[in-house]
Order: structure tokens, then C-alpha cells, then sequence
């Protein structure tokens, strides 16, 4: 430390020089940093899940789609329907959109007089009411077209648009939206869909980090102002945050990383506790600077005596922030790599680039900035709490531990995108519309591997349909088997009772070669050329994560029921699927994180305070925080989603801090011959100040998400800010009673032995 | 008519191989190809086997009997797989005729069919009626672009663009054997000038005094799927009765 301060007092131009030029290069690639909502990013590239899925895309085309739905009071309108045929050709016009179902562009299978025809469902639009109407009734009475296609009152239809595998579905998304935009009127048109969901996160979260950084970075200068009253005070704690932000997005930029929903909080977070590294060193050189010493000598004395307790606190920091390392959610991972590596950068500058620019500027002999009488007076309340009623802080905090663990069970794990979107937002009206109106916006796909012409693996297959349908959690299930049961139908006459599969091998292949003959694409999206490989394909009514587990639930059931003693292997995917399993990885890494963090903690603890005491009762405090948070979005209903889940690891690596200090003050002001209640009060008259001056800035900094566009955030935000609410209280009240409890006990004890 | 154009045709021909091909324009080229490619009748014994991207195949071995006398005809039977064997296809114009056999029945399938691709293949209708019995010229205009050296044969480089619009494609670009008159290579370009299929023919014999390609591939660039057609026997000089173009024929077994 010492050498570190002698170096950079005494060189501090080459220190500046190095560290611009440094903030250049990683400014340069910072610029090329790029978002992403593709939820196949949160996934390890090996996940087999991620396998299946990419192979139904290979073999059947996307597994993607973009839903547009028109609204109007009738839809069978000849207006309506051309418009419904325009936007269905333009659609087809773009770039990466595999195919476009619509009422004007959906084929059927007929059986006519003289044979078979696949053709349009409308082949052409009838101008008047009288052609219409039976029209609308055939549609309407037709369960593969009706709440799929088109909403059972006729009000509303659908325009499913499937993308290509491997095309920026994002990107698609904004130029549908655009062309939609153009087509408004006299129908409402509406857009939803993975992509589209997709695409207006990723220009919320745009527009969130624009709107609430400036907010942040504003709220903290001024509170940095009021502690410092010198510009000073202001800019270096500052410098330091835009460095250590300019450098980390410089490093993703490097790396090719993106940012995405779960780390797009990291600013804020990087800018809200970088600058208490600065805060500590800044004050304790004022300190130095009124004993009379010149400046270079007050920063050499503030870097070597309270250097060590920074580069500890901001250990800690570093290692919550480093246990999302643990997660299988690749994004986390990268959440954890990237502010660790933020936050130890800030350090880095805080201890460089300070010592440096401090050396240089002339200290103007000013005098101290005026006492806050009221931190004090908060402090010798608190101090008098901790003594006097530390047994009813100690029932307190049991109180709460209980309370916590009764709403343990009640939190919900939640990995589901939709639920970023507030009720009454655009993109939720469009989504819950497509619910509502059809069966839903999402698709399950169940990938079936066998002889697709067998008639029993065929009958198995409608079976599994039939069942599946009757949960009530799926539309009507499209597959092989409904191009067979038709064409059948078809080809006897259109008697209802053909419509089924029919037993003879042989003429299910000639079917199939019927339709290879008249239209292949029809059967492309359904099984392979060997026909050895097809896809079952339904739309999901409920997809949350509570209706995705009941979904794959009731398909692993009927798969077993219908699938027995027949050669067929079958596999979920979707993008359901993909967000079901996320929600799995979200607990395990939760889990493993925060063990990893406590030890991690304790481990950094120990080494600096020496006490095995200080140490244990630390971490149980910060246990006890991270408990409570749970307690609390159990009892408040805030499901752990991608977002939410880490706010454990900032409260552990964060939170500790104010123990930490709380604990080496204590210790000191013990060792320098205090009692235990005179030491208690001593610390917090002294370093609680501080504690709540900077637990004031980075709550002040975590509340502003409140104004976040994305529900997630703003339990993020309010959350965060309770937690360190929490921990720094906690750290005042609990550390203090548990010292005096245990002292007391220690004492009885030494009584008992003595008698 | 026909008359005065046969000779004329000769007339051109014999010139042609007076000079060497030397001041052969690329109407000319194109003509002698389709020569060489178009029959009135032609009996073949063939397979087809289909490729996609994602490494999917399908096999099918049919036989078909072509007539162009009067009017285009075609009768195609399914040979394998076995659950299709006996199946019959029949084309008489744009009308189009399937005999399934496990179903006893034979059933028509709307002509719209014929804008879509050939079974499934990644050759079109149209595809596979200019290479087989109509030929290029009457629908596109030919110009010689340069002489061209592939895989060590001498060809001719023809551009290739419709005379009206209604064709499928903007632009044909097409490798034409100096000796052979046999296309090597056809490069297919849609309406924004984008390449999207690719013919290649190999292996060549004479067969009933002209030459043949025993295999075809054409590759499908959008949808990287590939077809292959290979000919396991084929005669240009059997006569052909004008009855098998029929219903009747097609249930028959053969």
C-alpha cells in the first residue's frame, strides 16, 4: 500500500497518461457493445435443450414467430379480409420470414367431385354479404381454423408469421412493427411474439439506461456535493465510476459480449457503489490535510491507513458479485464477470488515480466541511438502541427470521419474459389480446422420431393430440396426422367417418405421395423427406412458468400413456421449453452462488479483522439480509426471475461492508482498552456516520429503477435499496446486541464457574 | 411450313460445323440444344433421390413414358419404395391424373399443382419441361457471351432472358458443350437478379444417335436442398402407343 501511495505520488503524470490512454482503447470498443434478448444467449452453447431446439429449427424451418392480429367488428368484410391479404404479401416480402399463415394465405386439403386439390382456404375474396356468410360459417365451424386463425366472435384474426432459423429475430421484429405502423386503420392491428417482446425490451432497456443513468449519476453528485461541499468531492469519486464503467464495457466489447436484460442494471450498480471507495479515501485525506500536513503527504497517510479496509470492503464486493460465476445461466455468468471486474476496477482508480490527481492539485487549506448534526444525533440514537434494548433487538430479528422462512415456500421462481412488460404497456395489451382472442402466442413442439407412415405410430401420435387438447392448456395440435386424417376424408368423398388415419401402411404413403405431388411445402413444416422425423405443433394458452410445468407435465404423461410399446422417441422444445429450464438453472445457481459468496465473505473477513467472532457474527448477519429478501418477494408476491435473483449476491458482497467497519472499529476502540458497551458506542457514534452516509448513496442510487420501465428492475430497485437498508441497520443494532448478549452469557458463565 | 423450317435448320447446322462453330450466333447455340434435348418420344427408367440442408433423403425409382406428337404427355409409375409401387401419375396438358393403389381409385389433382415444384423435387414443372421436351427457345432470347472452359470441355457461356414475364426467372445462364450441344451447367437468377439454383449434368453417352446425360443435379441455393436425378435406362426410338396416356392405362399394373 505504502509503495503503491509513493509511486503514484511521485509520478502521478505517467499514472494520468497511463490510465487515459487505457479509458481510450476500452472506450473505443465500448462503443461496439451490442444488446441482446435472444434467450438461447442465457443458455451454455453445449445445453442439450438448446440442441433440440436449434434441431426442430434446422429440420422444420423456425420455431419462432411473430403474431400480428386485426381487429374489426366483423372480420369476414371484404375491406378486412384485403387488408388481411396485403398485409400477408408484404409480410412474405421480408427478409427472414419463413412462411405467413393467415385467413388469406392458410392451404387446405379438398376433396372435390373429381378428385384432390390443395389450394387456399379463400381462394378468392367474395366482394359481397351473400358469399360471405357461408363462408364465415365454414371457418367458424372448423376447429383447425377457428380461436387459431380466427377468434371465435369473428372480431379478430390472426397473422402468424414463422421466421427463418437462423435470421435476427429482433431485428425482424422492427421491421414488421414499422410495416404495421404503415397499414394502421380503419382495423387496430396489433403485434406480439418472442421477437417482438424481444424487440421492444431491448429498446426499453435502451431507453431506461438513458433516461435513469443521468438521474443516478445526478442524485449522486448532489449527495456527494452536500457531504464534500467541494467540487472536488464531486468529480474524482466520479471520474472513477466513468472510468470503471468505460472499462467494463470496453472489456464486453473486447470479448464480444452483449448486454443483455440482466446485466443492463450493471451501470447503475457500478455507478452507485464505485464511488464509496472514493467517499472513504476522500474523507480520511481531509482528515489528514487539517493535522497541517501538504497534500502529497496527507494522500501517502490516507492511502496507507485506510487502503486496506478499501481494497477489503471492495474484496467482498468482488466476490459477491464473482459468485454468479456458479450460475448455468450464461448471461449471469457474464453478469458476475463483468461488474466484478467493474467494481475491482474502481478500486484500481480509486487507489491510482486519487493518490495522483490529489498530488497534483494544491491543497487550498480549507477549513473542514460543516458537522452534520444530524448523522450525529442519528448515531447516538441508534448507539443507545443497541445498548439498552439489545434483548428486544435480538426478538426482533428472530421475529423476522421466522416471518421470513413462513414466506420462504411462497416464492416463485419465474423466468418468463412476459412478465418484464407493465400491465397496460403496448406490447402486454397485444399479448394478452392473442391470448385471449386464440389460443396463444407461443408454441410447444414436440419432436417425434420413428416410421411417421406407420399407421400405429400415426394413430399414437393423434391420440397424444386428442389428450393433450382436452387439458384445456393448448389450442388445437397441428401435426402429420391432420394432413393424413383430411387427405383420407378427402378422398372418400368428404365422408365425415374417413376422417381419421387409416390402417393400411401402404396408403399412407401413396397419400403422402398424393401431396408430394400437389404441394410439398405443405408437408415440409411437418416431417421430413424420409419420413422418419416429425413435429407436433400447438400453441400454448398459459405461459407462465406455473402453466409451462403443468404443459410439459400433462406431455410427459400421455407420452408415456400413448407412446408405450410403440417404437418413437419424442422431445419437448419451444421457446417455452427453453424459458422452463432457465427457471430450473435460476434456483441451482441461486443456491450455489450464495454459498460460494458466504464462505468467500467470511474467508476475506477473517483475514482482515482476525476474529473468529467478528467474522461468524458478520456473516450471519448477512445471511440473515439475504434470508430476509427472500421472505420479503415470498410474502410480496415478486417471483425470482432473471433480474430479482441477483440481488443476493449485491447484498451479500455489499452488505458486509458495514460490518466490516462497524466490527474493526469495535475492535480497535476495544483493544485500545475500552468496555464492550463503551466500544459499541464509540463505533457507531463514529463509523455509523459514515455507514449511513454511504448506504444513503447507494440506496439513493438503487431506488431510481423505481422509475424503470420493467417491473423486474423496479423490485430490483426497491429490494436492493431495502436490503441495505437492512444490512447497514443490522450492522448498527444486531452486531452490537449480539456483542453485549454474548458478553453477558460469557460472563454468567464465568460466574457459574466460579461458584 | 415445318418443311422449309427443317431445312432451314439443317441449312444452319450443316454451316455451323462448316466453321467450326465459329460464327454460330447464340440463337443458333440454343437451337442445336434443344435439338439434341427434345424427343417426341421417350421411355425412361429413373431415380430421384431428394436432399435437404439438414441431411434428410428421400429415395423414389420411377419409370416414365413422354410423348410430345400431340400435345405434352406424361405417364410416370412408382416403382419403389414398395408402399408406393404401382402408383401412377398421368399429365396430358395441365391436366393431371394420380392412381393410388391401396385405395382402388384413381383421383385428379388441380392444376395449380403445376406451379409448384416436380414430387417434391427442387426442379419446377417448368424446369423439367424445358430440359425435356419444350427446350429454351421459344421462351428466352440467347446471346453468346464468351467461349469457357469447364472441367476440360470447351463450351459456349449463353445469357439467357425471357421473352415475356411470365417465366419464374429474370436470367439463365447456360454452359453449353461445344461438341455435345449438351448444357453442362445453368445458373438460375430470379426477379432481383439473385442466383438461385444450379444444374450440373454428367456423365454422357450416345444413346439412340444423340447424346445423353445419364445424371442430373440441380441445387436448390435459397433452401440448400439438392435433387439428383439419375437415368438407369433410357430409348429415344421405341415407339410409343398414344393409348398408355390414359385413365385406364394408369390403373393398370406394369
Amino acid at each position: 500500500m505504502h509503495r503503491l501511495a509513493r509511486f503514484t505520488t511521485r509520478f502521478p503524470k505517467i499514472v494520468l497518461a497511463v490510465i487515459i490512454i487505457i479509458t481510450l482503447i476500452f472506450g473505443y470498443f465500448a462503443t461496439k457493445v451490442k444488446m441482446t434478448t435472444d434467450i438461447k444467449d442465457f443458455f451454455p452453447k453445449d445445453d442439450p435443450k438448446v440442441a433440440t431446439y436449434n434441431q426442430v429449427e434446422d429440420i422444420f424451418g423456425g420455431a419462432e414467430y411473430i403474431m400480428v392480429a386485426v381487429t374489426a367488428d366483423d372480420i369476414f368484410h371484404y375491406e378486412t379480409l384485403k387488408k388481411i391479404d396485403s398485409l400477408t404479401e408484404q409480410f412474405s416480402e421480408l427478409e427472414g420470414i419463413a412462411s405467413v399463415k393467415s385467413l388469406t394465405s392458410i392451404d387446405e386439403i379438398k376433396g372435390t367431385e373429381w378428385g384432390l386439390e390443395i389450394s387456399s382456404l379463400i381462394s378468392e375474396l367474395p366482394e359481397n354479404e351473400e358469399e360471405l356468410r357461408p363462408l364465415k360459417g365454414k371457418i367458424l365451424g372448423d376447429e383447425m381454423y377457428r380461436g387459431f386463425i380466427v377468434s371465435e366472435d369473428a372480431k379478430a384474426a390472426l397473422i402468424i408469421l414463422e421466421l427463418d432459423a437462423d435470421v435476427d429475430s429482433v431485428l425482424l421484429a422492427g421491421k414488421v412493427s414499422k410495416l404495421i405502423e404503415d397499414n394502421e386503420g380503419p382495423e387496430n392491428l396489433y403485434i406480439t411474439g418472442t421477437p417482438v417482446l424481444n424487440n421492444v425490451l431491448a429498446d426499453s432497456m435502451k431507453g431506461d439506461l438513458k433516461k435513469l443513468l443521468p438521474i443516478v449519476l445526478l442524485i449522486i453528485a448532489l449527495i456527494l456535493y452536500l457531504y464534500f461541499r467541494s467540487l472536488k468531492g464531486v468529480i474524482l469519486p466520479f471520474t472513477t465510476v466513468l472510468i470503471s464503467l468505460i472499462w467494463t464495457l470496453g472489456l464486453m466489447g473486447i470479448l464480444d459480449k452483449s448486454i443483455s436484460p440482466l446485466n443492463a442494471v450493471m451501470p447503475i450498480i457500478l455507478v452507485s457503489l464505485g464511488n464509496a471507495y472514493g467517499i472513504y479515501l476522500l474523507n480520511r485525506y481531509e482528515e489528514e490535510l487539517k493535522f497541517g500536513k501538504s497534500s502529497k503527504e496527507a494522500v501517502i497517510g490516507s492511502i496507507t491507513t485506510v487502503g486496506i479496509a478499501i481494497l477489503m470492503a471492495g474484496g467482498t464486493t468482488v466476490a459477491g458479485f464473482a459468485s454468479n460465476v456458479f450460475s448455468d445461466i450464461t448471461l449471469m455468468r457474464d453478469f458476475g464477470i463483468f461488474t466484478s471486474f467493474g467494481v475491482a476496477i474502481a478500486l484500481l482508480i480509486t487507489l491510482t488515480l486519487f493518490p495522483a490527481v490529489l498530488s497534483l492539485i494544491k491543497s487550498n487549506k480549507k477549513k473542514g466541511r460543516i458537522k452534520n448534526n444530524y448523522l450525529g444525533k442519528i448515531t447516538s440514537m441508534l448507539a443507545n438502541l443497541a445498548i439498552n434494548k439489545s434483548k428486544i433487538i435480538i426478538i426482533i430479528t428472530l421475529f423476522l427470521v421466522i416471518l421470513s422462512l413462513a414466506g420462504l415456500p411462497r416464492l416463485k421462481t419465474d423466468s418468463n419474459f412476459f412478465n418484464f412488460f407493465a400491465e397496460g404497456s403496448q406490447a402486454k395489451i397485444a399479448y394478452n389480446l392473442v391470448k385471449d382472442k386464440f389460443t396463444g402466442s407461443e408454441s410447444i413442439e414436440i419432436f417425434i422420431e420413428g416410421d411417421v407412415q406407420d399407421p400405429e405410430l400415426l394413430k399414437a401420435m393423434n391420440n397424444f393430440q386428442n389428450d393433450l387438447k382436452s387439458t384445456g392448456l393448448i389450442g388445437e395440435p397441428t401435426s402429420i396426422v391432420n394432413i393424413i386424417e383430411r387427405t383420407n376424408k378427402a378422398m372418400h368423398e368428404n365422408q365425415s367417418g374417413f376422417e381419421k388415419i387409416p390402417d393400411n401402411r401402404d396408403l399412407i404413403a401413396q397419400y403422402l405421395l398424393l401431396i408430394e405431388m400437389s404441394d410439398d411445402s405443405y408437408l415440409q413444416n411437418f416431417v421430413t423427406l424420409d419420413y422418419q422425423k416429425a413435429r407436433i405443433q400447438a400453441l400454448v394458452k398459459d405461459t407462465s412458468s406455473e402453466g409451462t410445468a403443468s404443459l410439459l407435465a400433462a406431455i410427459e404423461r400421455y407420452e408415456e400413456e400413448n407412446f408405450a410399446g410403440i417404437k418413437i422417441k419424442s422431445t419437448d422444445t419451444g421457446i417455452i421449453v427453453l424459458i422452463d429450464a432457465l427457471a430450473d438453472m435460476i434456483i441451482k445457481g441461486q443456491i450455489k452462488g450464495l454459498i460460494f459468496a458466504l464462505i468467500t465473505v467470511f474467508i476475506i473477513v477473517f483475514l482482515l479483522l482476525h476474529s473468529l467472532k467478528g467474522s461468524i457474527l458478520s456473516v450471519l448477519l448477512i445471511a440473515l439480509v439475504s434470508l430476509i429478501n427472500f421472505g420479503v418477494m415470498g410474502w410480496a408476491g415478486i417471483a425470482l426471475d432473471i433480474v430479482t435473483v441477483l440481488i443476493s449476491s449485491i447484498g451479500v458482497g455489499v452488505g458486509i461492508d458495514y460490518s466490516i467497519h462497524i466490527y474493526s472499529r469495535y475492535l480497535e476502540e476495544f483493544k485500545a482498552g475500552l468496555s464492550v458497551r463503551e466500544a459499541i458506542v464509540k463505533s457507531i457514534e463514529t463509523t455509523g456516520k459514515s455507514i449511513i452516509s454511504n448506504a444513503a448513496a447507494v440506496i439513493s442510487g438503487f431506488i431510481i429503477l423505481v422509475f424503470s420501465s420493467f417491473p423486474p428492475f423496479k423490485y430490483f430497485g426497491i429490494l436492493v435499496s431495502l436490503i441495505m437498508f437492512v444490512a447497514a441497520t443490522g450492522a448498527m443494532l444486531f452486531i452490537p446486541a449480539m456483542l453485549l448478549s454474548l458478553e453477558k452469557y460469557n460472563l454468567k458463565s464465568i460466574k457459574k464457574g466460579e461458584k | 411450313m415445318k418443311k422449309i423450317f427443317a431445312i432451314t435448320f439443317l441449312l444452319i447446322l450443316m454451316s455451323g460445323a462448316v466453321v467450326f462453330g465459329e460464327d454460330l450466333t447464340g440463337v443458333d447455340l440454343l437451337l442445336k440444344m434443344d435439338e439434341m434435348m427434345k424427343t417426341e418420344q421417350k421411355y425412361m427408367e429413373e431415380e430421384m433421390i431428394l436432399y435437404t440442408s439438414s441431411g434428410s433423403e428421400r429415395h423414389r425409382k420411377v419409370k416414365v413414358w413422354n410423348k410430345s406428337t400431340d400435345g405434352d404427355n406424361m405417364l410416370l409409375k412408382f416403382v419403389e419404395p414398395a408402399s408406393v409401387e404401382g402408383t401412377g401419375f398421368l399429365m396430358i396438358e395441365d391436366d393431371m391424373w394420380l392412381y393410388l393403389p391401396a385405395l382402388g381409385k384413381v383421383k385428379r389433382i388441380a392444376g395449380s399443382a403445376k406451379q409448384g415444384s416436380f414430387m417434391g423435387s427442387d426442379l419446377s414443372y417448368e424446369d423439367m419441361e424445358a430440359l425435356g421436351s419444350s427446350g429454351f427457345s421459344e421462351d428466352y432470347k440467347a446471346e453468346l457471351l464468351k467461349k469457357e472452359k469447364i472441367e476440360n470441355r470447351d463450351t459456349y457461356l449463353l445469357n439467357l432472358s425471357p421473352v415475356d414475364g411470365e417465366l419464374s426467372y429474370s436470367k439463365l445462364e447456360v454452359w453449353i458443350d461445344s461438341k455435345m450441344f449438351l448444357p453442362l451447367q445453368i445458373f438460375y437468377y430470379n426477379e432481383n437478379g439473385e442466383k438461385i439454383k444450379e444444374l450440373k449434368t454428367f456423365n454422357y453417352k450416345m444413346i439412340d444417335g444423340r447424346w445423353t446425360s445419364m445424371k442430373m443435379q440441380m441445387k436448390n441455393l435459397q433452401k440448400e436442398s439438392m435433387t439428383v436425378l439419375k437415368v438407369n435406362e433410357i430409348s429415344f426410338g421405341k415407339e410409343i402407343e398414344d393409348k398408355i396416356f390414359s385413365t385406364r392405362f394408369l390403373e393398370m399394373g406394369n
